[in-house]
């Protein structure tokens, strides 16, 4: 094979061997190298099967603009598919194998695509699977598609998040970026300098070029060292930029263990860094552009500047005898560098009938035989290139005249460079076309520069001049365009632009012919660049082609729009702390270990872990909820309620304020009273409901429903401090101050009468609706003679850390009385049966409060508040609104919520007359009840109604919503 | 590991105190009623026992044994009560966690956005921001490489497993 472990490479350790397995067998490389790199010194040239048509294909690049050398390392829970050979640093008993192979990489038997090339070009899939219907084709198709696997198992590495802010963010560890980062960091500022791979120094690391005086391996070792020295610059390697934002915001994927061995990995594996910086400076380079030629993809044909990397950086020579295909002087470089590292140089074919005479010159001295006014037109070979063909260009840039074989065993070629301007342009950055390099270049975007390569200066002297913000001018020299190479103005079909997506020359004039001429069409009709290496290497080329066959200019036809993330990044990073338990937090209850000894079954609710029934020995869940049911309606209950809000309002003006927020009125009730209260968002809509009491004549303790509490106090301080700046009120969010135990049922009363305290229980010195304040067994209480359940019912709060005494005393004094734990299914029942509203299930986005039986407050309010006049609007006036009714189902069983409802004989019919909302079995009843919102509900009392449940339909008639103790005389008692 | 996750409130009877007031002359009165001066907006002052932090325009914390809060509060009522007061005792609704050590500041800002260089949030700096998805009050303590997060007492558990995962590596 072709590739060959030579002297040099700055980022190899050669004492240091490793042993890794690729594709089965086994290999051994070098600390600091790549997955490529010591594939390519083994002299592997088979990296993998193209996307489509499963094509071998080797490497093409040495970074992340790779689009053929697409892995998948390690395996079970531990595999990552997809991942770039150049990108990933090689560690002991690394595993990788290659994707899209099947049997084997060497011979896949869906490389059979590829007879059929021309029945399946761009899009076909649109064309050829409409009829009879595209579902049935798209398993076979998604089955066929993709490159790697997707691990089955659960990602067991962990992922970090974290923030940071500085002066000055380098994006870039070549000498441009280096030289900015310590010049701002001379300057006192706080730096922090990232580059995405392993080494520092860019295309420049390990090459002997001299920079301002010294080999260029020196000059980076001494700016590093400085670099260190100053205690405020942080300087990352492995830190690639993925997205950069408004303000300057940039994300960035930190690699923290991804190089090393498996069992010596710690802790997080990646970290996402939020940096907000004042300057944004982009160092980030260029990539360099393939040349669109047929067999353009067979393995062995690379681009010129990534053998010179492998060269510089691994010591390792990509074949022995080369040729160089070349549109400009960048490609010339690399073959003198190949040539001194040891390799044949058989050909430099440039597309510039004149060159530069000291290019000629250089070439002469090492024998290198040159073809001027010549192009590529066609690689020769197998798996790999044996041989090129080239010819003469004319002047429109085609191929003509007699064809010229050239033997090789390695084909480089370079077809210009374009900017990396993707951070550039992610940030709003916009771009220009550059005249002479036929790159678009980076607009001036303010506070973030871009400089060196990113900025299209590939002169050191420049770029170290830019990154000190010295102003100058670059110089460019002028390449010659090649977009497709072709004797015709046809493109060939096997002309490879995008390899990664399988994207010919000949689909981008397919696309064209078609009519999709937008580059965004383009892009979405052929998905030249939707890819993994998100067209890195191929959407400028996409462009050229598109410009020439369209005879449009390139800066007319425009890039497609850049966005993040810049490089695929692991969706665990992403994730961070927000998975399981992390992704979001969750509250426990005050006697939450109470709970759980007494048998309760934790789910959340709104934020908060509560109990949904407790489970005895051998039950089921809906057999312990109706347990606790037929408890709290014989006997007593306790439950559990700290989640619900409790926000003071306390000032002179509360009563007013709170008058403005509800439907209801609340500057009439009196001190001590309680009064259950609707409040409506501008639209009108139901928003949040709960019990207002009056503390004081100047304070109010406002409740509402769990888990709302700080979005309503965060309300009520908005209209305080935005509309209603004259009202002097002050409102605090108290809900976690105080627990709340609630004891319910017809024994209450004797339940909490047994505990020592101040308040009187009885019924005439504590009615229904009213509130007391007092000690309870020497603790500080509050108590709200409220019901949700519809029985006699007492929420009495304490302080939060007071819970589990409280807790205890109520058990103990309620054991006599059979004092039974509720949890919230029970709750729920409970409350259908009584028809009581539940925001979120009886309401949406349009249920106004005349919808759900509160018309009359609405008519007798007298004052304004919040939502009314959107209440008065046509539609809100309508009679044949949604309104809320109960609906007696006919049958054992519960309906489902959601289930719809129509008018019998209307089954078939178009639409719904509204749905059920809330849906249990009553043990109480016997029966199943269900409330809903159905058109004109109210009007429809006793009508017999069709339910489509789950499926089939069940006969129900309408009634009113509360079935149960529908005088009130139980919660009154 | 250098930095050291305290006792929370409840197990060392920490005291929380949230005093709001719409009063004239505010702040020379209320550094009357609590002992100290009353602090700027984005910092907290000390009088050694108790530690008051602005929260924003007439919303002030205090932290200290529960003992003094309460009557620093009850002080506050009483001082205030011609005028629109609300002096809550907040211990039982609020965790206190004293992040020390040179790299607390790593645990913090795996979790929070804001820029806590000792030249952007330096000694006696406080203010309200987030953790992870919790509302927090974080304050800066004397010594530099000290901070009070305080938070929920709902959040206690969200906040620990934040501090654990976010743990430094290099």
């Amino acid at each position: 094979m072709s590739g060959t472990r030579v002297a040099g490479g700055v980022a190899i350790d050669r004492s240091h061997r490793l042993d890794f397995r690729w594709a089965g067998k086994q290999y051994r490389g070098f600390a600091g190298d790549t997955l490529a790199s010591a594939l390519l010194a083994d002299g592997v040239r088979l990296f993998g099967r193209s996307f489509k048509y499963h094509r071998p294909r080797g490497l093409i690049a040495a970074g992340l603009d790779e689009p053929n050398a697409i892995v998948q390392i390690e395996r079970g829970a531990a595999t990552i598919p997809n991942l770039k050979a150049p990108y990933i640093e090689l560690y002991d008993q690394l595993d990788a194998q290659p994707v899209n192979a099947w049997p084997s990489l060497g011979f896949d038997l869906m490389a059979v695509n590829g007879l059929f090339k021309r029945f399946i070009p761009a899009a076909f899939y649109y064309k050829t699977f409409m009829w009879p219907n595209w579902l049935l084709f798209e398993p076979l198709i998604r089955k066929a598609a993709g490159l790697g696997r997707a691990p089955q198992e659960r990602d067991p590495d962990l992922y970090s998040q974290t923030s940071a802010h500085c002066d000055v963010l380098v994006v870039g560890g070549g000498i441009a970026g280096l030289a900015a980062a310590l010049a701002a960091g001379r300057r006192g500022e706080r730096v922090i300098l990232a580059t995405g791979g392993a080494l520092w120094g860019g295309r420049l690391a390990g090459s002997d070029q001299l920079v301002e005086g010294q080999p260029a391996t020196d000059w980076i070792a001494h700016t590093l060292a400085e670099l260190d020295t100053l205690p405020n610059v942080l300087r990352r390697n492995r830190m690639l930029a993925t997205g950069h934002y408004d303000q300057g915001l940039v994300a960035l994927c930190e690699r923290m263990t991804d190089h090393l061995p498996i069992d010596a990995r710690i802790g997080p594996r990646q970290r996402l860094w939020h940096v907000r910086a004042g300057q944004v400076i982009l160092a980030t380079g260029a990539f360099e552009r393939p040349l669109v030629f047929a067999n353009n993809d067979l393995p062995g044909v690379m681009l010129a500047g990534a053998a010179t990397a492998y060269l510089h950086r691994y010591g390792v020579l990509v074949g022995q005898n080369i040729v160089v295909a070349t549109n400009n002087d960048s490609g010339w470089h690399a073959a003198m560098s190949l040539a001194q590292g040891g390799a044949r140089i058989a050909a430099i074919v440039d597309a510039r009938p004149s060159p530069a005479t000291s290019l000629l010159a250089a070439a002469e001295a090492l024998d290198i035989t040159v073809r001027c006014g010549t192009a590529p037109e066609k690689a020769v070979g197998g798996k790999q290139v044996r041989a090129v063909d080239v010819a003469r260009l004319d002047a429109a840039s085609r191929l003509t005249g007699r064809t010229e074989r050239l033997v090789c065993d390695t084909l480089l070629m370079s077809g210009g460079w374009n900017p990396a301007v993707h951070l550039h342009s992610q940030a709003g950055g916009a771009l220009r076309l550059d005249p002479a390099q036929h790159s678009f270049m980076p607009a001036a975007l303010p506070g973030s520069p871009s400089i060196g390569a990113a900025a299209g200066d590939f002169a050191i002297k420049t770029s170290l001049a830019a990154a000190r913000g010295t102003e100058f001018v670059p110089v460019s020299t002028p390449i010659r365009p090649l977009w497709s190479l072709a004797r015709t103005a046809e493109p060939d079909p096997l002309a490879w632009v995008d390899f990664q997506n399988d994207v010919t020359a000949a689909d981008v004039a397919l696309a064209a012919r078609e009519n999709f001429r937008s580059v965004e069409h383009l892009k979405r009709y052929t998905t030249l660049g939707m890819a993994s290496d998100q067209g890195k290497t191929s959407n400028v080329n996409g462009i050229g082609i598109l410009s020439q066959f369209l005879g449009r200019p390139m800066e007319a036809i425009g890039t497609t729009r850049f966005r993040p993330p810049y490089d695929p990044t692991t969706i665990g990073v992403f994730a961070g702390h927000r998975i399981g338990d992390g992704l979001a937090p969750r509250r426990r209850l005050a006697l939450d270990a109470w709970h759980v000894a007494a048998g309760a079954k934790l789910e959340e609710y709104g934020g908060w872990m509560r109990p949904v029934a407790y489970l005895q020995e051998g039950e089921t869940e809906a057999q312990a909820v109706a347990r606790e049911v037929i408890a709290v309606r014989t006997r007593v209950g306790l439950f559990e309620a700290s989640p619900l809000g409790k926000i003071e309002v306390k000032g002179p003006d509360a009563a007013r304020f709170l008058d403005r927020i509800y439907v209801n009125t609340i500057s009439t009730l009196k001190d001590g009273r309680c009064r259950y209260g609707v409040m409506l968002d501008e639209n009108g809509t139901i928003f949040d409901d709960g019990v207002v009491t009056r503390l004081a004549d100047d304070h109010f303790l406002v409740g509402t429903t769990s888990g709302h509490a700080s979005a309503i106090a965060e309300i009520l301080e908005e209209w305080l401090q935005c509309e209603w700046v004259d009202l002097r009120v002050l409102v605090q969010d108290v809900t976690t101050c105080w627990a709340v135990l609630t004891v319910a049922g017809p024994k209450a009363r004797d339940v909490l009468q047994t505990l020592e305290g101040t308040i009187d229980w009885s019924a005439s010195a504590f009615p229904h609706m009213q509130h007391r304040a007092g000690l309870i067994a020497g603790m500080n209480a509050r108590v709200a003679r409220v019901s949700f359940s519809g029985e006699l019912s007492y929420e009495v709060s304490v302080p939060w850390r007071q819970a589990d005494r409280l807790g205890e005393r109520l058990t103990a004094a309620g054991a006599v009385h059979g004092l039974t734990p509720f949890g919230i299914e029970a709750l729920m029942t409970m409350r259908i049966e009584k028809g009581f509203l539940h925001v979120g299930s009886e309401t949406d986005g349009t249920t106004q409060p005349q919808d759900v039986g509160f018309a009359a407050v609405l008519a007798n309010k007298k004052s304004d508040f919040v939502g009314r006049r959107s209440t008065r609007r046509p539609d809100s006036l309508r009679g044949d609104r949604r309104q809320l009714v109960g609906v007696a189902v006919d049958g054992p069983l519960p309906v489902e919520p959601g289930a719809h409802v129509v008018t019998p004989g209307r089954e078939d019919a178009i639409g719904s007359e509204g749905w059920i909302t809330s849906s249990a079995w009553s043990p109480t009843i016997g029966a199943p009840v269900a409330l809903a919102m159905v058109n004109g509900g109210a009007a429809r009392m006793g009508e017999t109604v069709k339910i489509w449940d789950l499926g089939t339909w069940r006969k129900g008639r309408i009634v009113p919503p509360c079935r149960y103790d529908p005088d009130g005389s139980r919660l009154n008692g | 590991m250098a930095e050291i996750v305290a006792p929370r409130t409840s197990e060392i009877g920490v005291g929380i105190g949230k005093v709001r007031l719409l009063a004239d002359d505010v702040e020379t009165r209320l550094g009357a009623a609590l002992g100290l001066q009353v602090p700027a907006a984005g910092r907290r002052t000390s009088n050694g026992a108790l530690s008051c932090i602005r929260q924003g325009p007439a919303e002030w914390l205090l932290v200290g044994e529960q003992d003094l809060v309460c009557a620093a509060l009850d002080r506050v009522a009483e001082r205030f009560s011609d005028d629109v007061c609300l002096a809550v005792d907040m211990s039982d609704g609020a965790v206190v966690t004293n992040l020390v050590g040179a790299r607390a500041v790593e645990r913090l800002a795996a979790y929070c956005d804001l820029d806590l260089d000792p030249t952007a949030f330096g000694i006696d700096h406080a203010t309200r921001t987030r953790f992870g998805d919790v509302s927090v009050t974080l304050a800066r303590l004397a010594d530099g490489d000290s901070y009070w997060l305080i938070g929920d007492q709902s959040h206690a558990p969200y906040i620990d497993r934040l501090l654990d995962h976010g743990a430094p590596t290099r």
